[in-house]
């Protein structure tokens, strides 16, 4: 009898654990090494620059976070990419943070998934406009890799344009 | 009898105990078979130039003031046509790659230029735009063209040649930095179009063909040495075993003297990879006497008799002649250059390890050689003294001597004519791709070698003030003024960019600028301002020298406090070297000369010595005429130096012979005769078997040790001239007899 017992709380720390850690699949699939190319700019306003990144995405099953970490390369300087998106309970909301590639912080991300796409937002105020730029990124899963864009405004008047549009593979 | 400072005792002691001296033999061999893994290539290209001199410290402290943490590789890129959209697309895939390496810092390119904001077409915009278009493309371009404020060329002008400056961080250069090269290369293939050939430059790549040209050369010059020394070896003795006795024991000397370089710790360099196939000739050329004397004696009948016979007569005078050149090499030493140092020491050592191994290895395979004396057969007929020689000793003593002045003369003008010079480039293999993509930097980017010029901006010269700035944009004009063409950066450079040229850039402006080139352009810690030059390097050509010195100038003249970098080390290092090793071989004909007339006690064979073992030397100075464009550089007053060396050898072994022929009571001519026919034939073989053996330098790829060969081989034949002519000629002159 004591033993039966054993077995079914046994059984029930199993169920519960599992059901602490479920792992949200979609975002999981972002998760591994990456190369990324395309282009990105720092206003709406200013120039193209053509970039590539490489990226190492990783999951993690008991946190439901997605941590982005790697380097991007525009011609003549390199800057930091890393963020981190993590399952809200409500499983179709998304949280995380945007950090500076200087270093100086990070931003708070709060978004949604829409079909095969996170959406989320943001607000950062870079040091050489000194105005805040509200932004939205995209994480956009496609067959054989995903794509990372981005859109903002500068201030409440500003025009909304694309920041950058990135098509990574392994 | 003469003495070889106890190296003669070395074949008496060897023949009293032939078992001994084999197990000694065979104990070196072993020690150096074991050895060998342990011989290292020297790959740091600095040291060839930098001494214990002023400047050179001066510039090893800059380095380290500096405390540049990044070294650069330049990757120059080049088409048969003018770069196409497809081209250009292809090397910003290559510069993006690169940039993306953890072991890279950063990365200069044609795509990370940038109009400056004074440009009416494109303020501030970078020059390649994302979507690369022909027509967009080209207006572009021909705008930054226009522009006065490039901070570096890197694209040509014909457009068929660009380059990408990859900054590699210093921390994480390790011994994959090969690996890594050659993956820039591999993988700049895989991105490229066809049409693009790429080629790695700049110190890294530099060290690796260094160390790929001196491994080939050990082996391809000392195989080829080897077989051209067996064969000459072969012809004079026309014996198998008699060409063995000779050729064995040299070939074993030339081996041991490698475990020299192990002894001491010291790399293989450009400059001391000639000397295993030196001591090769060198061991040769004493064995030769050896046999040579061991199979024409006729006193003795019985072969152990001969043999004790030959190492009494001729090992001394191989001894002394061991002494001198070990003399001339360590005379070298006076230079205060770590390569050349090293280069004098293991030519000493192993010239006189070499000696004892060729005494001991001769002794012990003699009994084994041909037992049977040859008498005047020792040597074929054709290894002969021409009668002519005899015949103009003499009957024309006289006239020899004095066309020999005459010749001196000339020569020693011809020589006043060359000119000091030290090129770089020529311390890599030739074909080195490395050296290759120099050329062309050098030709149409201004150069890679940097040059800082200091500005003191301490008080009331801060940059901050007006004086301060006004000074350094003085000093920016007086060096744009003498060198218009040549790249430069520095904090007025930057003001212009930015469109203010009359004032500091401010902190927000420079923060546009990368902070690795700001902070060689600027140091608050030491209050001084450079500018930071692309120069070729200084004795690339007589136009680049000009403008090397006339930047200095302008500089010195202009307020700046120094100027340095790796072409002013070598500017003024080379021509200091160039003094120091003229020393080092007049110190060594004194000591050389002065000793031989200690050992023979004839002071004035002192004097009877000076002209035909200088009158060579100042025949091959002036040759450089001829094989050097007139440019006499370093690795000449070497070879000049190794051949007086080589060369008072035969006066040795002539005064030598004649001296034991009038001891035996000859008469002076008869002696001079018959020494000019016996020790003629030896130094005839010699010459030739030397020659021939350095022949194989000329297979090297280094150009330098071709001059080298070339110039000692030239020294030698005319030394042996003047042996056979000038000396016996003096000796015959009444004022010089004993």
């Amino acid at each position: 009898m004591k033993h039966r017992w054993f077995v079914y709380s046994f059984a029930l720390v199993l169920q519960l654990t599992s059901g602490q850690a479920q792992a949200d699949e979609f975002l999981k699939s972002f998760a591994g090494n990456w190369t990324g190319s395309g282009w990105a700019r720092s206003l709406p306003d200013a120039s193209r620059e053509i970039v590539r990144c490489k990226v190492r995405n990783i999951y993690s099953v008991s946190t439901s976070t997605l941590s982005l970490t790697g380097r991007c390369a525009t011609p003549g300087k390199n800057s930091l990419l890393r963020a981190t998106i993590r399952t809200r309970s409500e499983s179709s909301t998304y949280s995380g943070r945007l950090y500076d590639p200087e270093g100086s912080g990070s931003t708070e991300l709060i978004g949604r998934r829409k079909g095969s796409s996170v959406i989320l937002q943001f607000r950062v105020r870079p040091k050489k406009t000194g105005q805040t730029l509200a932004g939205t990124m995209f994480l956009h899963k496609k067959k054989h890799g995903f794509r990372l864009s981005s859109t903002g405004k500068v201030g409440d008047t500003g025009k909304l344009g694309a920041l950058s549009n990135i098509d990574f593979r392994r | 009898m003469i003495n070889g400072f106890g190296l003669d005792r070395v074949g008496l002691l060897a023949a009293r105990h032939p078992r001994w001296s084999a197990a000694l033999i065979i104990f070196l061999i072993m020690a150096t078979v074991f050895g060998l893994p342990k011989l290292r290539f020297d790959n740091d290209l600095d040291r060839t130039f930098l001494s214990y001199s002023q400047i050179s410290e001066d510039y090893l402290q800059f380095r380290k003031k500096l405390d540049s943490k990044t070294e650069d590789i330049i990757i120059l890129a080049q088409s048969k046509e003018p770069f196409t959209i497809a081209d250009y697309a292809a090397m910003r895939s290559l510069s993006l790659e690169l940039q993306l390496d953890e072991r890279v810092k950063f990365v200069l390119s044609p795509f990370s230029m940038r109009f400056p904001q004074t440009n009416k077409d494109y303020p501030g915009e970078a020059v390649f735009l994302v979507n690369l278009n022909k027509q967009e493309l080209d207006s572009r371009l021909s705008s930054i063209r226009n522009s006065k404020h490039e901070f570096r060329r890197v694209i040509s002008e014909d457009m068929k040649s660009a380059i990408i400056v990859v900054a590699i961080d210093r921390s994480k250069i390790t011994s994959g930095i090969e690996s890594f090269v050659k993956k820039i290369v591999t993988g700049s293939r895989e991105l490229n179009t066809k049409n693009i050939h790429y080629t790695v430059a700049g110190k890294l790549p530099a060290a690796i063909d260094l160390v790929r040209g001196l491994q080939h050369d050990l082996v391809a010059l000392n195989l080829l040495g080897n077989v051209f020394a067996t064969l000459i070896t072969l012809l004079i003795f026309r014996n198998l075993r008699n060409a063995a006795l000779a050729v064995v024991p040299a070939i074993l000397g030339a081996f041991v003297s490698l475990s020299v370089y192990i002894w001491f710790d010291y790399p293989i360099t450009v400059i001391n990879n000639v000397i295993p196939v030196l001591i090769l000739v060198l061991a040769l050329a004493d064995s030769i006497h050896l046999t040579l004397h061991f199979k024409s004696d006729l006193s003795q009948k019985a072969a152990a008799d001969r043999l004790i016979h030959t190492i009494k007569e001729i090992s001394p005078a191989c001894g002394l002649t061991t002494i001198t050149t070990a003399i001339a090499f360590a005379a070298i030493a006076i230079s205060d250059n770590g390569q050349l140092v090293e280069f004098a020491v293991l030519g000493a050592a192993s010239v006189i390890l070499s000696h004892i191994v060729v005494v001991l290895t001769f002794v012990v395979l003699a009994p084994y050689a041909d037992s049977t004396p040859r008498g005047e057969r020792g040597a074929p007929r054709w290894v002969q003294v021409p009668p002519l020689v005899r015949s103009l000793v003499f009957n024309r003593s006289k006239y020899i001597i004095i066309s020999s002045l005459i010749v001196a003369v000339l020569s020693a003008w011809g020589y006043s004519r060359a000119e000091a010079w030290f090129s770089f480039d020529r311390s890599l293999p030739e074909s080195s791709d490395v050296l290759m993509a120099n050329k062309i930097l050098q030709e149409q980017f201004g150069g890679i070698y940097r040059m800082w010029i200091e500005l003191d901006t301490s008080g009331e010269n801060a940059l901050t003030t007006q004086q301060g700035w006004k000074r350094l944009i003085e000093l920016n004009r007086a060096i744009e003024a003498v060198a218009p063409d040549t790249p430069a950066v520095s904090l007025v450079s930057i003001a212009r960019w930015v469109g203010t040229p009359e004032k500091l850039p401010t902190s927000n402006e420079l923060k546009r600028i990368p902070g690795y080139l700001t902070d060689q352009l600027y140091s608050e810690k030491d209050k001084v301002a450079r500018i930071v030059l692309s120069v070729p390097e200084p004795m690339h050509s007589s136009a680049t020298l000009k403008t090397h010195d006339a930047i200095v100038k302008a500089a010195l003249s202009s307020g700046a406090n120094t100027v340095t970098g790796l072409p002013v080390v070598v500017r003024h290092e080379s021509i200091s070297l160039i003094n120091q090793l003229g020393s080092g071989l007049l110190l060594a004909c004194f000591i050389a000369i002065i000793l031989i007339g200690i050992v023979f006690r004839w002071y004035k064979l002192v004097l009877i010595l000076i002209l035909p073992n200088v009158l060579p030397l100042i025949i091959t100075a002036c040759s450089v005429h001829l094989f050097n464009n007139g440019k006499f550089d370093p690795i000449a007053v070497l070879a000049l130096t190794v051949a007086f060396g080589i060369a008072v050898d035969d006066s040795i072994h002539l005064v030598n012979r004649y001296c034991l022929l009038v001891r035996k009571g000859q008469s002076f001519d008869q002696a001079l005769s018959v020494a000019i026919d016996q020790a003629g034939r030896a130094m005839i073989a010699t010459t030739l078997l030397i020659s021939m053996g350095m022949l194989a330098s000329l297979i090297s790829d280094f150009s330098t040790v071709r001059l080298f060969g070339k110039m000692l081989t030239l020294a030698l034949v005319i030394a042996l001239i003047c042996d056979l002519l000038l000396l016996p000629a003096l000796l015959r002159q009444k004022v010089f007899q004993r």
